[in-house]
């Protein structure tokens, strides 16, 4: 098993980040196609294609903790929030000339981030998935953490600093360039 | 500017942690020591100007994430690690706001010597900030507040500032826990409501 992965890419960074999390030691070998079609991961007879799949499956090893599980509704969400966030990044950091105010791209998708994460805590709870951090929180974090590179301004969200706070404090936790260590 | 605003929930900068705010696009950086004191000052270090909302606390200082020069409770620089040895000067501080807490929310003043006599009392606590892309003076006329920027609601306390010209963060209070959801939500309704009128208008 190992993962083909593009090193400054969001999607890639959620599988890394999930292993990491999990505690599954994952391979990688760096493959240009990763910038473009997201990550994968070689199986022995098989390859699967997107984070969300490729995390599902780790929560499937023998020694990965089943509360790394979340319900499919959340997981649905997050995925969906990673993907649009994704195609946002990458307009963003690759057009050939700046784009004016990219935070505006962003804001609507930070907006209901913000909100879903703010309901969770009246809840008592700190993750979308509920009492354990889980799939959906895994993909939800490169959404948040690498805002910054669309230059969002994170005082107009505090649950989600709140929710990235806890995120970086929890055991495992990795970083890619764009995303500063906890402290 | 006078007056005090409020920027923030206390429960958003727990102890130990720093958070950014911006009060009409001046940046402030907002921390908290392990004693539980809050700070508010200007959101740039003497040094090279590095936002010291990004900073750490550490030993009950707050540390620049650029050189890790570390700052006081009273602002004044206290360790700069590339020079371990050196006993900084007075004049290398960071410029300190007055803040209070008050109701669940921190407030600023840019003033020196603000009266407190403006700020609400009692023990409420915060339910969470939303953001609500509106000037400020349409989010204050819709809750009627008049000349105020807060308002107090059956158990409710409603505050609003404003971040950068356009933008309105609306904050959030109730005295009763079991007030909170409603609070919220109303938060959110008011939200949508002036937010869609805006739209409306665009168009
Ligand atoms: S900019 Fe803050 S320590 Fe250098």
């Amino acid at each position: 098993m190992r993962l083909r992965d593009w090193a400054l890419d969001d999607r890639c960074y959620a599988v890394r980040l999930g292993a990491s999390l999990m505690g599954v030691k994952l391979p990688t070998v760096t493959d240009d196609s990763a910038l473009e079609s997201g990550p994968a991961l070689e199986l022995v007879d098989d390859v699967l294609h997107g984070s969300l799949d490729i995390l599902k499956r780790l929560v499937t090893l023998p020694d990965v903790l089943q509360e790394w599980n979340s319900g499919t509704d959340a997981m649905t969400w997050a995925a969906n929030a990673l993907d649009s966030f994704s195609i946002m990044r990458r307009t963003v950091m690759l057009a050939s000339l700046p784009v004016e105010n990219p935070a505006q791209l962003a804001m609507p998708l930070m907006g209901e981030i913000e909100d879903r994460l703010a309901e969770n805590r009246l809840d008592g709870r700190c993750w979308v998935s509920g009492d354990h951090p889980g799939v959906a929180d895994i993909m939800l974090f490169p959404v948040v953490a690498l805002s910054q590179d669309l230059e969002v301004p994170l005082d107009l969200y505090p649950a989600v600093r709140n929710f990235m706070r806890h995120f970086k404090a929890l055991p495992g936790f990795i970083t890619m360039p764009g995303v500063p260590e906890c402290h | 500017m006078t007056g005090w605003f409020p920027v923030a929930l206390t429960m958003d900068v727990p102890a130990g942690t720093a958070a950014p705010a911006r009060l009409s696009g001046k940046e402030i950086a907002l921390w908290r020591g392990v004693d539980g004191e809050i700070h508010a000052w200007e959101d740039r270090c003497p040094h090279r100007g590095m936002r010291l909302s990004f900073g750490f606390v550490r030993n009950g200082n707050l540390a620049c994430l650029y050189h890790g020069w570390q700052f006081g409770a009273d602002s004044t620089c206290r360790h700069i690690p590339a020079h371990p040895e050196l006993r900084v000067p007075g004049t290398i501080r960071a410029t300190a706001y007055q803040v209070q807490e008050r109701c669940g929310m921190i407030w600023v003043s840019l003033d020196e010597t603000p009266s407190l006599s403006h700020l609400p009392e009692g023990e409420a606590s915060g339910v969470r900030s939303l953001l609500v892309q509106v000037p400020l003076q349409t989010a204050r006329t819709s809750l009627n507040m008049e000349a105020s920027n807060w308002k107090q609601q059956d158990n409710c306390l409603f505050a609003v500032h404003e971040p950068a010209v356009g933008l309105t963060m609306l904050h959030v209070a109730s005295w009763t826990v079991a007030g909170q959801r409603e609070a919220a939500r109303q938060a959110v309704q008011l939200r949508d409501r002036l937010e869609a009128i805006k739209e409306t208008v665009l168009a």
